[in-house]
């Protein structure tokens, strides 16, 4: 074994006083916790108001859906994954046979793949996606009727702009289109790190295809605030909850202000959540950000319609509790979050790849984490009753706690003038930082324990026996490279500059933009186009992730 | 290096790779163990890397890449102290860097290579150990 952490590991009797989150607890619950909760109006029945219990009114099964992040190399990679995936039933959260792609990092900042600049990062974490071709080779063979859609990326609305631009060739009415679109880049700042856009750009490109949607597409998810992301970079449960619900109110806000009408966007929005360790504290997020939720769009947004006051909740298992020491245990670790995302009642679930910690997952990790899943739905008989937990002194105690630690927060930020005006002052950044200099510390001191990292630790460095998914940029950079000299020999280049001077007047003048990025991405625009206008005109956010202050405080 | 100089840091991220939740943390608690810390901020290139080494002079660069290209960063960034004269200034590698590079960055003249959730109190042993390494010389 190797040499234990510095500072001396906990006793195993002593309790542990506080969930991750912070939240207090004690060692036993009784009814006396929980005396103060009235059932009809803290609690109230599943797919009854105020939706602590469930969105829907009994038990659906394990509606979970399988379906890891994918995406490499070429276009045609890809789409081989994706047929791969699909035979062992990669599926929606309502089950639909559905795939989650990504994007390279080259497209994603808005770049062609034959930008120099970028030629390391072609086919990098994703497929490069110039022109909606390349998204026609991703979804070659694949129909998008009864397909759902699933699709991460920083320019979510050109991206969704090659969906429906394919859906048009292959003439499949738009309004047939299931499926979804993270469309939440106002979360960059705190989360994924990527700003393409100060915030009042990003929050004008959400309501930008929140508003098509709504017009157009009546099954198309276009607002998934990305929870996840922050907190993967190191928020504590409450924190992403009250982030996640705080940015939707920003989005909703900007959408009533265009005139959209708070019943019909609202079956537009989701939330994509992260699932991780502290399993109670988990399942106790998810109850009380619905029931936050609820109340706030029927008290605050007026929403009327019983089905808007229903967060769905997409989530993922936490990637960043999975290291690289003894990797097979992460089965088990993403398992057991995966059972309480569905005691918590998630719509929808990733489960997370084994080998998380050494590269993108090759196609034995993915099938061990979908066929994980499988297990679940089928050998455990979880999910025959809804939201099981319910009643349970500590559970209900939880929720409640975290309820109010999420209305903390909320009150707090409105105080600040919302979301982006938090964002603006550092205020979430500084939260979050602080969470994970303290996470730190607690590491290191073995005060909290990660098996395999700070304790147990493997004899030997393990990473032999795994293989990892390797790919060389430089090849994909230069047949798309090719590819891209072709395209802009070929395409109608009046057309195309026809287009771009009607997209920059729109972008220029807070025009409609989405039905224009359809027609562009149709006529063969590419990436680097869109953006360079949408960069021009918006604005540029090079202000990287972490304001200087983040830095400042302990 | 003099005893009573404090070690100088910068921490790098180079490319769109925005895992910038490790640094956030290194930032911090580096500077608590009385270490001075220069964040390069994002989207940086090892030519860029290696001019705010110079400039801010620096100690060491520590290169957290999570994406994957750590092999050919670390080669360009070496290549380039090497150019500039400034191989006085050592570089290490953290984030997702499988141990199977670990060889290859050391053959290349990289001080120190680590694995993802690296604990903090390791990166501290290391910079230690480094200094009281080249003070003794
Ligand atoms: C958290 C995370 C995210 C968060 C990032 C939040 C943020 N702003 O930082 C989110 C969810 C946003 C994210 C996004 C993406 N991610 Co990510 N992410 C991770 C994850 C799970 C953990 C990284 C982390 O923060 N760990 C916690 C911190 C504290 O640990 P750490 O980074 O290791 O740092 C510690 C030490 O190692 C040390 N350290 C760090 N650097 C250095 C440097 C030196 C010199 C030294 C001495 C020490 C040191 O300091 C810290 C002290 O504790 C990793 C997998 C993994 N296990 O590493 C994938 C991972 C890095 N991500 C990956 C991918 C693909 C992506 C995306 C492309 C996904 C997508 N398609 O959208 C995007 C890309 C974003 C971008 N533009 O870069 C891949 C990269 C694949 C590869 N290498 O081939 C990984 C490996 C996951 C995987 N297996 O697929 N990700």
């Amino acid at each position: 074994m190797k040499k234990e952490p510095q500072g001396k590991p906990p006793q195993p009797q002593e309790a542990s006083k506080y969930t991750s989150g912070g939240i207090p607890i004690k060692g036993v619950y009784t009814p006396q916790d929980i005396k103060d909760l009235e059932y009809d109006k803290d609690i109230g029945d599943p797919g009854g108001y105020p939706f602590t219990r469930g969105i829907y009114s009994g038990a659906r099964g394990i509606v979970f859906g399988q379906r890891p992040v994918l995406g490499y190399g070429l276009p045609e990679e890809t789409n081989k994954r994706i047929k791969y995936l699909l035979q062992f039933g990669m599926a929606s959260p309502s089950g639909m046979p559905s795939y989650n792609l990504t994007m390279d990092m080259t497209s994603a900042y808005g770049f062609d793949s034959d930008d120099p600049r970028m030629s390391q990062w072609v086919g990098v974490s994703g497929p490069p996606c110039n022109s909606i071709l390349d998204s026609e080779a991703i979804l070659e063979g694949i129909p998008l009727e009864g397909v759902y859609h699933g699709a991460l990326s920083y320019a979510p609305n050109w991206r969704v702009a090659h969906y429906i631009g394919i859906a048009d060739n292959r003439s499949i009415p738009r309004s047939k289109l299931i499926g979804a679109t993270l469309n939440d880049s106002l979360h960059g700042p705190i989360g994924e790190g990527v700003h393409l856009f100060p915030p009042s750009g990003c929050l004008r490109l959400i309501v930008d295809t929140l508003k098509f949607v709504t017009a157009e597409m009546p099954y198309f998810r276009a607002c998934d605030v990305q929870a996840y992301s922050s907190r993967e970079a190191g928020c504590t449960a409450p924190q992403e909850a009250a982030f996640a619900i705080a940015d939707m109110i920003e989005v909703v806000q900007g959408c009533l202000k265009k005139g959209l009408d708070i019943d019909e966007l609202s079956s537009h929005l989701t939330f994509f959540f992260a699932c991780s360790s502290d399993f109670f504290e988990e399942v106790a997020k998810f109850r009380a950000a619905r029931k936050v939720w609820a109340q706030i769009m029927r008290e605050r947004f007026k929403a009327k319609n019983d089905r808007s006051l229903r967060m769905r909740i997409q989530v993922k298992t936490s990637a960043s509790t999975l290291p690289a020491q003894h990797p097979l245990l992460n089965i088990y670790r993403s398992g057991v979050q995966a059972l309480s995302a569905i005691f918590g009642g998630a719509s929808g679930l990733n489960i997370t790849c084994m080998d998380e910690a050494y590269s993108a997952p090759t196609e034995e990790a993915a099938r061990i984490a979908l066929l994980t899943g499988k297990v679940i739905e089928h050998e455990t008989g979880i999910g025959n009753v809804a939201d099981p937990l319910a009643g349970s002194y500590y559970v209900e105690y939880l929720t409640h706690e975290m309820e109010k630690a999420i209305w903390e927060y909320l009150e707090k930020i409105d105080a600040m003038g919302g979301y982006i005006a938090a964002l603006e002052r550092g205020y979430l950044q500084r939260e979050i930082a602080a969470t994970n200099v303290k996470q730190s510390y607690d590491l290191d001191s073995g005060k909290q324990v990660i098996v395999g990292l700070n304790r147990f630790q493997p004899e030997k460095d393990e990473d032999e026996d795994i293989e990892i998914f390797d790919q060389d940029p430089m090849i994909t950079y230069k047949v798309m490279s090719e590819r891209l000299n072709k395209l802009r020999a070929e395409r109608d280049n009046g057309r195309v500059k026809e287009l771009l001077a009607e997209f920059r007047e729109a972008a220029r003048a807070d025009g409609y933009l989405m039905p224009i990025m359809v027609e562009a991405a149709k006529a063969h625009c590419t990436t680097a186009e869109i953006f360079g206008i949408l960069k021009e005109e918006l604005g540029e956010d090079r202000s990287c992730l972490i304001p200087p202050d983040w830095f400042s405080t302990v | 290096m003099s005893s009573n100089k404090k070690v100088r840091i910068l921490l790098a991220k180079a490319g769109p790779d925005t895992h910038v939740r490790g640094l956030s943390i290194l930032m911090v608690r580096l500077r608590d163990a009385g270490m001075e810390t220069i964040y390069s901020g994002l989207y940086q290139t090892p030519e860029t890397v290696v001019a705010a080494a110079i400039q801010e002079d620096v100690d060491f660069i520590f290169l957290s890449s999570h994406l994957g290209r750590h092999m050919a960063l670390a080669e360009q960034i070496m290549a380039l102290l090497k150019e500039k004269g400034a191989e006085h200034i050592s570089l290490a590698v953290g984030g997702v860097i499988p141990p199977r590079d670990f060889a290859r960055l050391k053959e290349m003249g990289v001080k120190g290579a680590f694995q993802p959730h690296t604990l903090t109190s390791t990166v501290i042993d290391f910079v230690r150990s480094q200094t009281t390494e080249v003070t003794k010389k």
